[in-house]
């Protein structure tokens, strides 16, 4: 009772401090008007139009030499990383998908390609099928946590792409990975 | 344009005289088909300049005629120190057999070199000393620019007139180089000169493959962001996609009659072996299985397709048979077997095995028999059998960048042939030109 009493009394102050902005006062009968569900369903917009802000400011143009057309690289999409020779997900590798699908899912306009890649060492041929069974890999998961299949595509560049073009495991590590770049927003 | 230039430069080449050998054509000096082949003793005195020369170009020609000798892997070359009859320039007229058995020649080979105005000719003379017998002898007259090729032009001359079978050093290697940053394809002379890049586009090009009739290249390109076969008219500088599937249109391998190529394409979730006419149309499903299949390459009589599947968790060597369509699994050591490639006699197939600390380069009967590895040192990749079936180049890289060198299946090598500070890669060697 005491709770209501008081709730009441915040109410009425909120709304005479209102009254007194003449300004305020269309918008004051607007939200009156608002049911539970429609105030909801305003916060989730509110909520959608700052996810799609900070997406936007999350995206870079990414060119590739000698490669045609550009793409943008979002730094909410993050790469994943795999064991030598091996395409099956780590638990980490599937933590990140995780988080990249939710990405993808609050976003369902975008097109996303991705990159399968290898470390230098063992055939450049075999690295190109290797690059795109780890690719494949990705998007089986993505699927599974609920992106769609045809804004999904793959392409291996093998060893071809390093990001590190050391010849050691701390430069291997970083090379061996899946990236995933924006084809169309 | 070009083109004109390069018949000019061929016709001026063509062989000047023959000198008549005092014996009937045909011996077989050397069998280079037998298993492990007997180097010989060569005697080879310096050149003999018959004129004045342009400065430098005597110890240019040494230099090449004497790598060729030694990558050709059939000769000791005698300590000159030790060699009779002075600096006389040895003819048939004037050959002293006794004197060069003495020294314990097998063979002789003098060379003379003679400029006029902006040619070169240089001639030759092989003589067999055991026998006592002129075997052959013949002069070449050309551009000097082209002096080099003169000389590749002589060895592989000397190494017909001793095996029957034709030499290796007229030929060319193709390559992946990133020189120019990105991976472009070239083309050099088997002792890595003559260097230049064929592609020139900025984008990727990788794992380049010739027709079998040595006029053409088929190369991978990431051009149009995916990778799709392409075929590069040397003569012409065309270049036609010949494959554009979505997913991988690489590691190309032209069936020995050029009728057919056999590719690495997108499966279902895998890759998979395909074949495609020619032209790169009318695609057949070679392979069907869940494992990632790559690496194509024909046996010379074009019945079956070495090929690398990682079914076994790493990647291992498997042949298809076309005829009756049955795999079998050919390699069974070592945790990753890659790159195979058929040798052009068919007895041997060359490959790379992961070892500690790097990758070797082996060879292996097509019956799984006969395991040899031939290379010991640094990090070894990608072999490429020479047409005469015994040379082999691969990349190696040894703590720095990756370079090309050559050994022979039985032993011979290795010998380094590029020297660069750019990755040099995936080589092929090209087949004889027709």
């Amino acid at each position: 009772m005491v709770r209501k009493k008081s709730f009441v009394l915040v109410m009425l102050l909120v709304v005479i401090s209102l009254i007194s902005f003449t300004g305020c006062q269309y918008e004051l009968v607007k939200k009156k008007r608002l049911s539970p569900e429609e105030e909801r369903a305003l916060r989730e917009e509110q909520k959608r139009e700052e996810e799609k802000r900070l997406f936007e400011e999350s995206l870079a143009k990414k060119e590739y030499s000698g490669i045609e057309g550009e793409v943008w690289e979002s730094t909410q999409l993050k790469d994943i990383y795999f064991d030598f020779d091996q395409y099956d997900l780590t638990v980490d590798a599937r933590r990140i998908l995780t988080e990249n699908a939710k990405v993808l899912v609050a976003h369902p306009t975008v097109i996303i390609q991705i990159e399968g890649h290898c470390d230098e060492r063992g055939s450049n041929e075999y690295n190109l099928a290797l690059g795109e069974k780890r690719a494949v890999s990705a998007k089986l998961y993505l699927i599974k946590l609920g992106v769609q299949g045809s804004r999904l595509s793959t392409i291996s560049y093998g060893e071809e792409l390093p990001l590190d073009t050391g010849h050691a495991e701390e430069a291997w590590g970083k090379n061996r990975r899946c990236h995933f770049v924006i084809l169309s927003r | 344009m070009q083109r004109i230039k390069c018949l000019y430069v061929f016709f001026a080449f063509v062989i000047g005289l023959i000198f008549l050998p005092a014996t009937v054509e045909g011996i077989i000096y050397i069998d280079i088909g037998s298993p492990q082949i007997r180097k010989f003793y060569l005697a080879l005195p310096e050149i003999k300049d018959l004129g004045e020369l342009p400065h430098g170009m005597k110890e240019e020609v040494e230099k090449v005629l004497t790598q060729d000798l030694i990558i050709s892997d059939l000769f000791y070359l005698k300590d000159r120190a030790q060699f009779p009859q002075g600096t006389v320039y040895v003819t048939e007229e004037n050959v002293d057999f006794t004197a060069w058995k003495n020294v314990e020649a097998e063979f002789l080979l003098t060379v003379g070199l003679k400029a006029e105005g902006d040619t070169v000719s240089t001639e030759f003379r092989l003589f067999d000393v055991v026998q006592g017998v002129y075997i052959a002898g013949k002069r070449y007259r050309g551009e000097q620019e082209g002096v080099r090729v003169m000389v590749h032009k002589m060895v592989d001359e000397v190494i017909k007139q001793l095996t029957g079978e034709r030499g290796i050093f007229q030929t060319k290697i193709a390559f992946v180089t990133d020189r120019l940053g990105n991976k472009e394809i070239a083309l050099m002379d088997v002792d890595g000169n003559n260097e230049h890049i064929i592609t020139n586009n900025s984008s990727i090009n990788i794992s380049p493959e010739w027709h079998p009739d040595g006029k053409s290249l088929l190369y991978t390109c990431f051009r149009r962001r995916n990778p799709d076969l392409y075929q590069l008219f040397l003569s012409s500088k065309n270049v036609v996609l010949l494959s554009a599937a979505p997913g991988p249109n690489a590691t190309s391998a032209w069936s020995p009659d050029g009728k057919r190529i056999a590719l690495m394409m997108r499966g279902s979730d895998n890759t998979e072996i395909y074949l495609l006419d020619s032209q790169g149309k009318n695609p057949v499903q070679l392979t069907k299985s869940w494992d990632n299949k790559v690496s194509p390459t024909w046996s010379p009589d074009g019945k079956q397709i070495a090929f690398v599947a990682d079914r076994s968790r790493g990647p291992q060597i498997y042949i298809f048979d076309l005829p009756t369509g049955k795999i079998r699994r050919l390699t069974y050591e070592g945790k990753y077997n890659c790159s195979p490639a058929w040798s052009p006699k068919g007895d041997k197939i060359a490959f790379a095995r992961q070892e500690e600390g790097g990758f070797q380069i082996y060879t292996i009967r097509p019956d799984g028999t006969d395991v040899r590895r031939l290379t010991r040192e640094g990090s070894n990749e990608s072999p490429s059998w020479a047409p005469n079936g015994r040379h082999i180049v691969y990349a190696s890289r040894r703590g720095g960048n990756y370079e090309l060198y050559i050994i022979t299946a039985d032993g011979g090598g290795p010998w380094k042939v590029t020297s660069s500070i750019s990755n040099e890669t995936e080589p092929a060697w090209a087949p004889w030109l027709q």
